[in-house]
């Protein structure tokens, strides 16, 4: 009896859910003829739960789909060109994307930067201050020219004391192995890999707590037209979350090819990570003054100074959090 | 209630765990309790290093090892035999919420290979030979291999149900699962073994027993697999933390501490640790995934629904179940008052009933009388109606069963045929198929006694009222008692004289159902069916008279309507009776109208009178009529009408009218008149052509001659007799024999046709005219021979005319490129001949008597060279130099050379047009063309003459061209030479052109002058015409092609400039113009010139100048003095004197003239002033 039970309530339920299913298929009819929403993303361990989403079918392509990229530059090209409507940025990079006048709105943070972003050196280097002199591989951009302005506030050296060199991040650990720079300004899941070569860690985004973040920012005049797709793509991120953060050894184990990480450094990856959750989102998105906004005031100053924002960005429509899931998404 | 459970579990708790407290301690002993998932025996070892490990790190403490399948482990800990356990994450799960649980202290690493691993997972597997097991769907039905699908089997099985369910499949029912118990190895070996299809493992088995050898992973196919990129084995599910290290709640927390700090400090890949495959421990992972796959299967611990007391629900939902309650008793009260109504109801009824059965059983007699009555009624309202026999038949037989109640009723019809059979035409009810096999005949013997047999015969009903026993029915008992036949009646049915033609039998379900009442009634039914067949089949034959008659009349009339001849009937005064739509089209008249007398009214008023004459005459002599008239129709339309009518006369021979017929002739009548036409307008075309045509009868010669033929020939019509001969007779004796053998060949072929011939035809004049014949048979007899033959003759004098010029075009032409190429070759020979004798000359004195042949040679080829630079002018080969040129005034410049080239015999006159339009031409062509004309005007006028030149715009038009071929139409300038000479014959004429072709004596001409005329001529676009005739003179009309272009050159171009000089030139002329303009060219190029218009004043200048005088240039020819004897005269006055002459003649006609010295300086006129200043200088500077 027990047993009999719960079955006959589960296939009433079931039965119930697709009646109600029945019920709503005009609506997703309509919803299907609409065209999917295109988010533009580069390989970030905290952008890999949206596309586990997808492998393991959380995500319905006729609702989302990836164009994926090598740079948070050239996804914020393909939002430029129109190609886009939604794409994984870095907070900066949304800042710059503002500038350029593309209207666009934080729907979630993936993930605050603990350390994910790094500065790393080579034998002989030991502190900041040891960096006088040398040669300093940056990427050009807003996130390697903050790290950089943070990196010389706490050190107390002035730039013209460091060889500052350009060098875009996916050729890091090449360049490293041609001995190219001393230290470098980089980021997961490269900082992992240049550690294992041989760099260690003299600065990260440890001592810049909170400020780093990387956003899903979507056209901010698709917020509408798009609703029903963001939502649909959130439920399936934060299930994704979920697991990651639930059951991180399954969850390596399928995210190991597509970030091509052993499993185990995977999770180390992560580690300089922290992933809001559902909760710690809306903090980031929700109220008057959400955190996310103190924290694009900060980068938007360095970004001035370092002429990487010509004006200045009022925020207005920067955050919204009316796509979160209403409640926990469970895997 | 669960209150009170809950708080007795916890006290029962407290006092097993103070018991387990009391027993572990004293010993120091402490028992680690594993999960055994394979064999006991071989686990022992493996894991007996962690147990020593424990004892020691723990000082005081022995650790003991147990291994422990799943029930032994439950049994253990619900006896407190365990202080620390070792085991699968479900279980742990398990017993957390059994055992209550305190400690999970840390997480098991395990290691492949070299490959440190925190998580499992599950594998499902078939053999790799079941093809037709490839997903997950396929599992269902199969039988599946696990280790135990009871007990908490975390890796192998429940993980894997996970699956199937998330895969939308439902779990294997019990009956499909086989438990082979641990280890796991032995599902592997019942999959192999085929006792199972599907076997469920943890991960890692397969591939732990291929590294032992003891199984080939190739024969294994693993399903759903996962793509888990770094994971050593092969998987099937999601993977869920490593095995749980577990205090004991009543384990001290201090030593549970120690034990963890053991666990987590003990260092990785401890080579004892391998054997039981641990790597080491980490702290404790999240279980939470386990949990929630646990609850989602409703695997134990979650697999018990909570229960709930009446006094819970109570609690929780007091007000809805009161108001259920209250409802409920409602509905009861209402139900118990809905029975007691219904029973009351239900004794009425049955008394209603009784009463009922009894008015049921004395209304059934009268009902079924009703019931027949009404059967007979409504037949006889179907015996009014009805319009076909069939169709009453099937209706009776029908409402007999429908309305009356029996089950069959059928007629039939006795046949006159051998076996009297009854032919059954129709049936009603039931009784299917029946009479197909009842066989009833009406003979007197067999089939034909039974009842409906009987019933023809006698004419009488016979009533069979049981089928069981009557014995007349034998043959049909058993067929009619299965379709539930009991009685019947057969009524036999009588025509109009009682005879007896066929048969009514009606079956009943019942016996005895036929008493005399009903048969009567019966009777009468079939009575009345029998008049109403009867009366139908009456009906029907004199329908089809009635109709015969109609479609007699019908094609009658159709006949007359589609007649396409106008049919009348008239009375015997002629009054029309009948007109047929054909009359009335012909007529345009409505029938109404033209009935009685009314038809007269379409006839032509012209005759009208003579038609009712005839037609009255007719009527009166009762004789036929045949007239010919016309209608006029009412919109005005003309009917020849040709009518015929005879007299009808009645049985007495009496005449009662006539009939006639109108036949409508218009199309007869157009035809001829369109005949008519067409002979007026072929005689019309006849006369009009330009073809003579004729019409030979082959047999009799006579031939027709069309009035063109006449006048081609110069006679009027008819003047000459039309006959073959007459053609024989003009014709050209030498053309005749061709062009009757050609008609002779044409008459041979089977067709006749293709007769062509030309041949010339003397026309009345005596000229000769060339005719092109043609002609075709047009008719033959009956053998084939040609009876006529017909055809034109055309005038063709013109073309032949043409062809003519055509073929001396294009002799010329060829001659042309003979002599032209012949002259170049012939005069570059000339050149090495001429200039080989100057040489040889050269070489031997003057006085050698060689010299003097040399100088032969030499003037021979000089001769000879002139003869070929003449040839290549006629071969339009000289070299030229058009350029805008006024014909006029070169005319008037050559006038006076001419006059003096003709002598004083003859006299030139020269008519020059007015406002003539330029040519393009080298001038110095037209001088020769005038010089040859002139010459051979000359010599044709031996006697004198008159030589005429005229000048004049002239326009050529087609038709010209057409008729000359040289001549293309445009505007030209004409230049006319005319002699009064002795004239040419045609022969000389065709000729005249030929180069060497010459009519002079031998020695006399060339024979190249005409051919340069002709060459210089083509060769500038124009062309030139001879008419002559002998002693009437010659006239040549020679034409240039008008210059349009007028940005065409006036002048040579560019040439180089004088040579310029200095002196004093004393220049004498007698022509005031050349004077003039040679004194200008002479100034221009830097001399000073003193002008002397004639020989006198150039002497009496030379005695008056007192400057030196360089040069005298002086024309030879002038009046009263030539240029010698004035030359002369000068240098007496101013010896050595330097002296150039000029003239228009050569200086060899000079020195014939005898007006040249020996060694003079001599210059061609016309001057050119390059020419001039050269030779000036030359002098000058000599």
């Amino acid at each position: 009896m027990s047993g009999n039970g719960p079955s006959t309530c589960c296939s009433r339920r079931n039965f119930l859910t697709g009646l109600g299913t029945l019920l709503l298929l005009p609506l997703f009819a309509g919803c299907s003829r609409r065209s999917p929403l295109r988010v533009a993303a580069h390989l970030w361990p905290g952008y890999e739960p949206l596309f586990l989403a997808q492998r393991e079918g959380w995500l319905s392509r006729a609702d989302v789909v990836f164009l994926e990229t090598a740079s948070a530059t050239m996804s914020l090209e393909e939002l430029k060109e129109g190609r886009a409507d939604a794409a994984c940025l870095t907070l900066d990079e949304m800042l710059r994307g503002r500038g350029y006048g593309i209207p666009l709105t934080a729907v979630t943070v993936f993930d605050v930067s603990a350390g994910a972003d790094a500065v790393l050196a080579g034998p002989g280097i030991g502190e900041l201050k040891d960096l006088a002199g040398r040669r300093v591989a940056v990427e050009e951009g807003a996130l390697g020219a903050y790290v950089l302005a943070m990196l010389l506030q706490q050190s107390g050296l002035r730039r013209e004391q460091l060889r500052v060199i350009s060098c875009p991040g996916d050729t890091h650990r090449d360049a490293w192995q041609r001995h190219e720079f001393d230290a470098v300004i980089t980021y997961e899941p490269t900082a992992t890999l240049l550690e294992n070569a041989g760099m260690h860690r003299i600065f990260d985004s440890r001592r810049l707590p909170g400020a780093i973040v990387d956003v899903l920012a979507v056209r901010s005049n698709l917020l509408h037209s798009q609703a029903a797709a963001i939502k649909h793509l959130l439920v399936g991120y934060f299930r994704a979350q979920s697991h990651l953060k639930h059951n991180p050894q399954d969850a390596a184990y399928r995210m190991a090819g597509h970030l091509k990480l052993p499993a185990e450094e995977l999770l180390a990856s992560f580690k300089g990570l922290e992933l809001p959750g559902l909760q710690a989102n809306r903090l980031y998105l929700s109220g008057k003054e959400p955190l996310l906004a103190a924290s694009a005031r900060s980068m938007m100053k360095v970004m001035l100074a370092a002429g990487l924002l010509k004006v200045v960005d009022p925020l207005q429509q920067l955050a919204s959090s009316a796509f979160l899931p209403s409640e926990e998404v469970w895997p | 209630m669960i209150r009170i459970r809950s708080t007795a579990a916890a006290l029962l708790f407290l006092v097993l765990a103070g018991i387990a407290e009391a027993s572990a301690a004293p010993a120091n002993e402490l028992t680690l309790g594993v999960l055994a998932i394979r064999e006991k025996s071989g686990l022992q070892q493996p894991w007996q290093p962690l147990a020593d490990l424990l004892t020691e790190k723990l000082p005081g403490y022995a650790v003991r090892l147990t291994l422990l399948d799943h029930q032994e482990m439950i049994t253990a800990l619900q006896r407190h035999e365990l202080d620390f356990v070792l085991t699968n994450p479900s279980q742990y799960i398990f017993f957390r919420e059994r055992f209550g649980f305190a400690g999970l202290l840390a997480s098991v690493i395990t290691v492949a290979g070299d490959q440190r691993l925190r998580s499992f997972g599950g594998v499902i597997f078939t053999r790799a030979d079941r093809t037709d097991i490839k997903s997950l769907a396929d599992i269902s039905g199969k039988k599946i291999a696990c280790v135990n699908s009871r007990t908490s089997a975390f890796g192998g099985y429940q993980m894997q149900l996970l699956e199937l369910r998330h895969a939308g499949l439902q779990p294997p029912p019990r009956e499909l699962l086989l438990d082979t118990g641990t280890p796991h190895d032995r599902v592997i070996q019942a999959v192999l073994d085929r006792r199972a299809e599907v076997g469920f493992v943890r991960t890692g088995i397969i591939e732990q027993m291929a590294r032992e050898g003891k199984v080939d992973p190739k024969r294994l196919k693993v399903l759903n697999r996962q793509e888990l990129i770094g994971y050593p084995y092969l998987c099937s599910t999601r993977l869920y933390p490593e095995w749980a290290f577990i205090a004991l709640p009543h384990v001290d927390d201090r030593l549970a501490a120690k034990v963890a700090a053991i666990l987590l400090g003990m260092e990785h890949g401890l080579p004892r640790m391998r054997a039981a495959g641990i790597y080491g421990f980490t702290p404790p992972a999240d279980y939470e995934p386990v949990e929630r796959l646990l609850r989602e299967l409703r695997q134990p611990p979650y697999d018990v629904v909570p229960s709930f007391t009446l006094a819970d629900i109570w609690t929780r939902f007091p007000w809805w179940l009161a108001g259920i309650g209250a409802a409920a008793l409602v509905i009861l009260l209402l139900a118990l008052q809905l029975l007691f109504t219904n029973r009351r109801l239900r004794g009425a009824k049955e008394e209603l009933a009784g009463r009922l059965e009894e008015l049921t059983r004395s209304e059934d007699a009268l009902r079924r009388l009703n019931r027949e009555l009404r059967a007979i009624s409504d037949c006889n309202q179907v015996l009014v109606r009805a319009q076909d026999e069939q169709t009453l038949l099937d209706e009776v037989c029908r409402i007999i069963c429908a309305e009356a109640g029996y089950r069959m009723a059928w007629v039939g019809y006795a046949e006159h045929d051998e076996s009297r059979s009854v032919r059954p035409v129709a049936s009603g009810g039931g009784g299917n198929g029946y009479l197909a096999t009842a066989a009833i005949t009406w003979g007197e013997s067999g089939r034909g006694l039974g009842p409906t047999g009987t019933a023809i015969r006698t004419g009488e009903s016979v009533c069979v009222q049981d089928f069981i026993s009557d014995p007349r029915v034998g043959p049909w008992r058993e067929d009619a008692l299965q379709r539930g036949f009991r009685a019947s009646v057969s009524l036999p049915l009588k025509g109009e004289e009682q005879q007896v033609f066929g048969v009514l039998v009606i079956y009943s379900p019942e016996p005895n159902s036929f008493n005399p009442e009903e048969v009567r009634l019966l009777e009468e039914l079939a009575g009345d069916l029998a008049f109403g067949i009867t009366t139908l089949r009456l009906r029907t034959s004199r329908r089809q008279a009635d109709a015969d008659l109609q479609a007699s009349e019908e094609r009658f009339r159709k006949l007359s309507e589609s007649s396409p001849i106008g049919i009348y009937e008239t009375d015997a005064a002629g009054r029309a009776l009948y007109l047929n739509d054909k009359w009335c089209e012909m007529a345009g008249l409505p029938r109404e109208e033209a009935l009685g007398t009314g038809w007269a009214k379409a006839l032509h008023p012209e005759d009208r009178e003579r038609v009712l004459t005839e037609w009255g005459g007719c009527v009166e002599r009762r004789s036929a009529f045949a007239s010919e008239f016309r209608f006029v129709t009412p919109g005005g339309e003309l009917r020849y009408i040709l009518s015929h009518g005879v007299p009808v006369r009645s049985a007495q021979g009496e005449v009662v009218g006539y009939v006639g017929a109108n036949e409508d002739i218009t199309e007869l009548r157009r035809s001829e008149e369109a005949l008519r036409s067409s002979e007026r307008r072929l005689s019309l075309a006849f006369s009009a052509t330009a073809d003579a045509i004729w019409e030979w009868n082959v047999r009799t010669g006579e031939t027709y001659y069309s009035p063109r033929w006449y006048q081609m020939l110069g006679y009027d019509p008819g003047e000459l007799p039309m006959k073959f001969d007459t053609w024989k007779s003009l014709c050209q004796p030498d053309d005749l024999d061709v062009a009757v053998e050609k008609l002779a060949a044409t008459l041979a072929t089977p067709d006749g046709t293709g007769y062509h011939a030309e041949f010339r035809m003397r026309h009345k004049s005596g000229a000769w005219l060339w005719i092109m014949g043609r002609g075709n048979v047009v008719e033959r007899d009956e053998n084939g021979q040609p009876l006529t033959v017909s055809g034109t003759n055309t005038d063709i004098t013109e073309r032949k005319n043409l062809e003519a010029q055509l073929h001396q075009s294009q002799k010329m032409e060829s001659i042309g490129r003979l002599a032209g190429g012949v002259a170049h070759d012939f005069n570059n020979m000339l050149t090495v001949i001429a200039g080989s004798a100057e040489i040889a000359k050269l070489k031997v004195s003057p006085t050698d008597p060689v010299w003097e042949n040399l100088d032969q040679i030499t003037k021979a080829a000089e001769r000879s060279s002139q003869i070929t630079r003449q040839l290549l002018a006629f071969s339009r080969k000289q070299a030229i130099a058009p350029k805008r040129t006024d014909i006029n005034s070169l005319i008037k410049d050559s006038e006076k050379n001419l006059g003096r080239l003709i002598g004083e015999d003859v006299k030139l006159t020269f008519k020059p047009g007015h406002d003539l339009w330029p040519v393009l031409i080298d001038p110095s062509q037209v001088d020769q063309v005038l010089m040859n004309l002139s010459v051979n005007a000359r010599d044709a006028m031996p006697n004198g003459g008159s030589l005429t030149i005229e000048t004049g715009n002239v326009a050529i038009n087609e038709g010209y061209s057409q008729q000359h071929l040289d001549a293309r139409p445009g505007e030209y300038v004409q230049l006319i030479v005319s002699d009064t000479g002795c004239g040419m014959d045609r022969e000389t004429r065709e000729h005249i052109f030929e180069p060497f072709f010459t009519t002079k004596a031998t020695g006399h001409g060339t024979g190249l002058g005409l051919a340069t005329v002709y060459g210089a001529v083509t060769q500038n676009g124009g062309f030139i015409n001879c008419y002559s005739e002998i002693g009437r003179g010659t006239v040549f009309r020679i034409y240039f092609p008008r210059l349009v272009d007028e940005a065409a050159p006036r002048e040579e171009v560019p040439q180089p400039a004088p040579v310029s000089g200095t002196g004093t030139i004393l220049l004498v002329e007698d022509e005031e113009a050349l004077l003039q303009m040679a004194a200008q060219m002479l100034e221009q190029i830097g001399y000073t010139v003193i002008q002397a218009q004639s020989p006198q004043v150039a002497i009496t200048l030379v005695q008056q100048e007192e400057r030196p005088i360089d040069l005298v240039l002086t024309d030879v020819v002038m009046p009263a003095m030539n240029g010698k004897e004035m030359v002369d005269r000068i240098r007496e006055l101013r010896p050595g004197i330097r002296v150039l002459f000029m003239s228009g003649y050569t200086s060899d006609i000079l020195a014939q003239r005898g007006i040249s010295e020996e060694g003079a300086q001599f210059i061609q006129k016309p001057l050119g002033m390059q020419q001039l200043s050269e030779k000036v200088k030359a002098m000058l500077t000599a």
